[in-house]
């Protein structure tokens, strides 16, 4: 394809009359649109291979005998191609009217209506009248081929993008062409369900109204509709996503908006489709009060006087009274002001944005983001030689990089995948090795061949033979890249397996100019920007210890008091103090950890042990249901802020639609909580925050708002 | 005229490979496998002038010679027997009367383009033909005519035989590719060409199987005497297929540049019925029609070319006057609907968009404007689709307008045929 | 090339274990999987006389390749019946040189004598009426093709004959 190295051979060609100079290989399309001249096309895709079907982008060139489909054909040094002569003009006119004899016209009751590519080709190029006046082809319509996924195969102008997806892209193959000629249809096989992870793409790649999304169809008209760029909130990946709002007043859909760094320009259905939350009647939109036991709406004034109060009068009790949890899905400005909050008015270290049992891995792997372990990024499969994952089933923690995978497989990358049982991607792998859990460590130590196979086999239930084939292809690899699953890094063996890993580096990266880089999988949407943020037992900021004489200095010239250096509480001791009703205050947002499918019944009780206990949320969550406080937050689509994806990424969410009821977003919840606490906070927008946040935090030092822009930026240790 | 191809019109059981040995067969393989390099074969080949007998007429020896030399990979040969033109029956009586002259030839081809494998892809309806060649296949590598180390040489071959299963669009040599490789008959985007990246995406010749047939003949009689026969650039014979309103339908080999009239008199028995001749396709119905003004045009590829037509397969389909040109376009019409693979647009929908019009016309329906529509709507697909296919589609409307414009008008005025259905 | 006999317990096979052999055989014969694809759908429709789509996802499985492309693969070409079909299957050409022979006169013929419309099958399961494009066979026009042979030259006593021949 187009190649970016200099050296490559130039050609130059004229369209138009107009001279443009490209590199060999570049399609006819292509150079056209370097020149900014628009040819339009169905079948063809940036992300799908050329087939040269559909025959809408057909141009002439000088001296061939018939019309060239310029999305498959490669420019040629002196080439002259015209797109605007009354002859091409005529055939462009011809294939629209083709691709309109058996399409049904019914725009008006369409979704794509208005924001169609045949719409709006017809309406440039395409016939002014119809001249076909036979029957037109009839099908069942819609047909459901899956509970998300619609087909209404009277509008298919059969451009093929969905199936070549589910061939090239999701390697699922569950869309195909049935039958042939005017009869073909698109189809998965009888009486399968279109179940793929990633069928939503399809309904975005179709160029007409054929594929259609059951959560979106007829809820809104383009122009009722303003999208904003926001991130996807439900997973690490952070795929970007621009978050349409119908009258600014709910969501509708949520559409991908391409980053070639980290979606590539897909989407998962998880993402894509829960994208309703937002509009849901049962949102909180009115502070609640516990009175007389029951929670009662109150005015805003009221509720955080209570809590200002009642946070007041627990630390006076002592610091290792009171803790705040933060959350995996609210932002780093307002998991940031929550730390700020804790460790300033209130003097707690005790902060943490989970429940779970922290092992003895938690501090190691907050001393490994402090010191930089941490390199990998996603875009890293598009260059690496050798992937290897372990411990994490991507395809569910990180749905879109299953695809950057399985890309990474098809240029010929050779993926190792470990994982105690053999999911999706494994099927993909060279190299599979199902591991008996808890046996990570030795099973490294196997690959980076400082055990022998044989040893590794009889701790990992690995076959040594397939263990044996890791070292040769790590030392062969020019740059090997790692996923590792950062819920074991936080566990036990954490300490561990981050030595082990060390280890692994230096075993693939001898060699001269090789490499090793690491990314670890946090599957919720902002773990990472969680521990970025503070909200770790023991750890600032940055990952700088509590203590430590500098890092209180910077932190205490940028927030005008000095941290709180009381010994601190993980998630997991706040609630067992909570069980024994040591626990006077707990501030917990976003987090609803009752709902929890196992031991929710054990957390509630010792929750209902906590003098006094606010939660801020979206949702009355089981957890708020016994708070004495219930603030009601607003979502991702009400609200600007940033997200740390699992590669280190800071991206922008932005307001989608008006806020919903009397919410409030968190940050503008705690500012005010503080205020009342005597702090002097000044934040007039969440950028402010972000602006201190950049201070505080070595690795943010270098953003801002700015530069972080449309795509996101990664930070940077040192 | 000497039968050459057609020597089993001469002689009794040639398709047994004892009649067939006996009669010189697989001397031509003998002379090359001794004597001749295997570019020297490909040479005659160019030197006697065969072109594809296909129907695109392309020169046979050039086509070999695209096939890159001195590389080590897999190159095929598939002998297209895919055989589906309408009016078009030729392959089907050269493999069954004389399999062994095609596989003649086949392996001189392979011998000459370095080829260890070589499939017939044979329509899916020609069951018989299939075990005709099948067998004969069993036969000729019991022989040593087939199979390792041929008439004691180094040369080996396999040879396949791959049933196609109702696709007329897998005569389209891409689409026979893919078929081949067990995918939907979908013709490939050009370039590569086959002789790059072909069958596995490996060099690959594609010939008809009328084409192979005249290499042993090339071989054992040398190019001279071949392009001695027929015109000086349409050499050799052609098998002309002949149906429709004839008296004597069949197959006749002949000269290439026979005229049009000796064929359908002198052969072919004449006009069925006693009836004048109205129109005929002379190369299959992917051409355009000729009439009786065009009795007289030589049958080879350069004169049928400029009387308007194609040579084509050579499958010539006669209508006397009885026969409605429009009820004959709408045949051939929704043949082609049928048999669109449904890849681009202007042909699936163009050639469902013209059976529609057709049929209103023939029931009567017609209106006004209606035949300037069907040519335009024609034209719209003619060079646009992907494949020839389309282009094939066109030729019938496009030139039955051209020539029968007043049988298309009094179907609209008279809202029926101005002539008796056949 | 990527066949495999490897059975999943306790699912009842369509395929015969004659019919997985002759795959196994025939694949020899190709230089990829998905090479063997169309004869192997021959192969499981010469046992079954349709290809139910049980069997397409057999066929799949010996191959190793989707069900849905060797499905899609099925759909695509006339010869493959994805519903069951008559004990006999008479495929009526009809195109330019047959038609021009009267093909049409022995289509309704025969649509009479069966009383069926093409592409349709006798209530009795013996028949399969087709009505199929150019048999290449035009010399002998008016063409059907019966149970995979050709009938040529036809008139109506001719096809009364062949059919009682079939036992109507």
């Amino acid at each position: 394809m187009i190649g970016e190295e200099s050296g490559e051979t130039q050609v130059t060609l004229t369209i138009d009359d107009r001279q443009v100079t490209v590199p060999n290989g570049t399609l006819i399309l292509k150079a056209a649109e370097q020149l900014g001249i628009e040819i339009p096309v169905f079948c063809y895709h940036d992300k799908l291979k050329s087939i040269g079907a559909c025959r809408m982008c057909i141009v002439d060139v000088e001296g061939l005998p018939k019309p060239v489909p310029s999305c498959a054909t490669e420019v040629k040094e002196g080439m002259v191609v015209r797109t605007r002569t009354p002859e091409v003009a005529k055939m462009w006119e011809g294939v629209l009217e083709f691709l309109l004899v058996n399409h049904p016209l019914d725009c008006p009751v369409c979704d794509r209506g208005g924001e169609c590519p045949l719409q709006d080709n017809t309406f440039k190029y395409g016939p002014r009248d119809s001249r076909f006046t036979g029957e037109k082809r009839h099908f069942a319509k819609p047909v459901p081929l899956s509970a998300l996924v619609l087909l209404d195969r009277e509008r298919c102008i059969m451009c093929t993008r969905c199936v070549r997806f589910c061939q090239e892209i999701s390697g699922d193959e569950q869309l195909k062409i049935w039958d042939r000629g005017h009869g073909e249809y698109i189809d998965t096989f009888p009486g399968q369900t279109f179940d793929s992870n990633f069928s939503g793409n399809t309904i975005e790649l179709c160029p007409v109204g054929a594929l259609l999304s059951s959560v979106f169809r007829f809820r809104a008209r383009p122009w009722e509709m303003k999208g904003a760029a926001s991130i996807c909130p439900h997973c690490g990946v952070g795929c970007n996503i621009r978050v349409d709002a119908r009258n600014n007043r709910e969501v509708v859909r949520f559409l991908s908006r391409e980053n070639a760094e980290v979606d590539d320009g897909w989407l998962c259905d998880r993402g894509r489709f829960d994208s309703d939350f937002p509009n849901s009647g049962a949102r909180l939109t009115k502070p609640l009060a516990r009175k007389n036991g029951e929670l009662t709406p109150v005015e805003w004034d009221e509720a955080l006087d209570l809590v200002a109060e009642g946070l007041r009068r627990a630390a006076e009790a002592g610091p290792d009274q009171v803790g705040g949890l933060g959350s995996p899905w609210r932002t780093n400005e307002e998991n940031y002001l929550l730390q700020k909050l804790f460790r300033t008015a209130l003097g707690s270290n005790s902060l943490d944005f989970t429940f779970d049992g922290r092992g003895g891995g938690s501090d190691a792997i907050a001393e490994a983001f402090r010191e930089g372990f941490f390199d990998g990024s996603i875009s890293d499969t598009t260059t690496a030689n050798v992937i290897f994952v372990l411990g994490s089933d991507i395809s569910i923690d990180l749905p879109v990089v299953d695809l950057w995978l399985k890309k990474a497989v098809g240029r010929g990358a050779k993926l190792i995948y470990a994982y105690p049982t053999a999911v999706e991607l494994a099927q993909h792998s060279q190299l599979f090795l199902p591991y008996a859990p808890g046996s990570e460590v030795e099973l490294i130590e196997g690959l980076a061949a400082s055990i022998s196979a044989e040893e590794a086999a009889a701790h990992t239930g690995v076959p040594a033979e397939l263990i044996a084939k890791a070292p040769q292809a790590l030392m062969d690899a020019r740059q090997t890249l790692v996923f590792v699953s950062g819920r074991l890094l936080e566990d036990e063996i954490g300490h561990r397996l981050l030595d082990a890993l060390r280890r692994l580096r230096r075993a693939a990266a001898s060699g001269e100019g090789q490499e090793m880089l690491v990314c670890a999988v946090f599957p919720d949407t902002n773990t990472q920007g969680a521990m970025d943020m503070g909200l770790l037992p023991g750890r600032y900021p940055g990952y700088r210890r509590i203590g430590d004489e500098l890092a209180m200095q910077t932190i205490e010239r940028t927030w005008l008091t000095q941290p709180a250096s009381a010994p601190p509480m993980s998630g997991e001791q706040m609630l067992a103090a909570a069980a024994e009703g040591r626990m006077q205050a707990m501030y917990i947002m976003g987090l609803d950890p009752v709902s929890r499918p196992v031991g929710g019944e054990e957390i509630a009780e010792a929750l209902s042990k906590v003098g006094f206990l606010v939660v801020a949320d979206t949702f009355l969550t089981k957890t708020a249901e016994l708070a004495h406080v219930v603030l009601p937050s607003c979502t991702f689509a009400e609200k600007d802020g940033t997200l740390t994806n699992t590669e280190r990424r800071v991206q922008r969410i932005r307001p989608a639609m008006r806020i919903a009821g009397e919410c409030r977003p968190d940050w503008v919840i705690l500012s005010e909580i503080a205020r009342r606490l005597g702090m002097e906070w000044s934040y007039g927008k969440a950028e402010d925050v972000f602006e201190e946040i950049a201070r505080v935090t070595p690795q943010y030092a270098w953003l801002d708002y700015e530069s972080i822009g449309e795509k996101g930026l990664q930070w940077r240790t040192g | 005229m000497e039968n050459i191809l057609f020597k089993h019109l001469d002689i009794a059981d040639l398709e047994k490979l004892d009649v067939y040995v006996a009669n010189g067969g697989y001397a031509a393989l003998g002379k090359a496998l001794k004597e001749l390099a295997p570019a020297e074969v490909t040479g005659l080949v160019t030197r006697s002038g065969l072109r594809g007998r296909g129907g695109a007429g392309f020169s046979t020896g050039k086509k070999w010679s695209f096939i890159p030399k001195d590389v080590d990979t897999p190159k095929y040969l598939t002998c297209n027997a895919d055989e589906s033109e309408p009016g078009t029956f030729k392959d089907r009586e050269l493999m069954v009367r004389n399999p062994h002259q095609l596989l003649e030839g086949i392996a001189l081809c392979c011998y000459a383009i370095g080829a260890a494998k070589s499939f017939i892809y044979i329509r899916g309806e020609y069951a018989h033909q299939a075990r005709v060649m099948e067998k004969a296949i069993e036969e000729a590598k019991e022989a040593g005519y087939l199979g390792r180390n041929i008439m004691g040489s180094d040369f080996s071959l396999k040879v396949v035989v791959h049933r196609g299963a109702g696709a007329y669009i897998c005569g389209e040599e891409t689409a026979l590719l893919d078929s081949l490789e067990g995918k939907k008959g979908w013709p490939r985007f050009r370039p590569p060409f086959p002789a790059i990246a072909g069958l596995y995406a490996k060099p690959t010749v594609i010939n008809n199987v009328e084409t192979l047939c005249n290499v042993p003949h090339i071989i054992s009689r040398g190019p001279e005497w071949f392009a001695s026969i027929g015109t000086e650039k349409s050499t050799g014979t052609k098998v002309f297929s002949v149906s429709g309103h004839v008296n004597k339908p069949g197959n006749y080999e002949l000269p290439m540049g026979v005229t049009a009239r000796e064929l359908l008199f002198e052969h072919a028995g004449g006009i069925w019925g006693g009836r004048r001749l109205k129109a005929f396709i002379p190369g299959g119905a992917s051409v355009p029609m000729l009439t009786e003004s065009d009795l007289d045009v030589r049958l080879d590829f350069e004169s049928v070319m400029a009387a308007g037509s194609m040579l084509g397969s050579g499958g010539v389909i006669v209508m006397n006057e009885d026969a409605c040109i429009v009820w004959a376009t709408l045949n051939l019409s929704k043949f082609y609907n049928h048999e669109s693979c449904g890849k681009c647009a202007p042909c699936r929908e163009g050639t469902y968009f013209i059976v529609q019009i057709l049929k209103a016309l023939e029931d009567g329906h017609g209106l006004p404007g209606d035949v300037e529509k069907l040519r335009d709507v024609a034209t719209n697909i003619d060079g646009r689709s992907f494949c020839a296919l389309g282009d094939a589609a066109a030729q019938p409307v496009k030139s039955s307008i051209d020539r029968f414009h007043e049988e298309y008008e009094y179907h609209i005025a008279h809202r029926g045929c101005m002539v008796g259905r056949s | 090339m990527g066949v495999t006999q490897a059975q999943q317990p306790g699912k009842a096979r369509l395929l015969s274990e004659a019919t997985r052999e002759n795959i196994s055989r025939i694949a020899l014969n190709y230089d990829s999987a998905q090479s063997v694809v169309m004869p192997a759908l021959y192969a499981a429709q010469e046992q079954l006389g349709y290809l139910p789509d049980q069997a397409i996802v057999e066929v799949a499985e010996i191959l190793q390749l989707p069900p849905s492309e060797v499905g899609a693969v099925a759909s695509f070409y006339t010869m493959y019946f994805r519903r069951p079909v008559g004990q006999h299957i008479i495929s009526v050409c009809e195109t330019l040189s047959c038609a021009l022979r009267g093909a049409e006169g022995i289509m309704e013929h025969v649509r009479r004598k069966l009383n069926i419309k093409a592409g349709e099958t006798t209530a009795d399961g013996k028949f399969s009426l087709n009505s199929v494009e150019c048999l290449g066979a035009c010399d002998m026009a008016p063409v059907a093709m019966i149970d995979g042979e050709y009938y040529g030259n036809l008139t109506e006593e001719k096809v009364d004959e062949i059919l009682m021949g079939l036992g109507l």
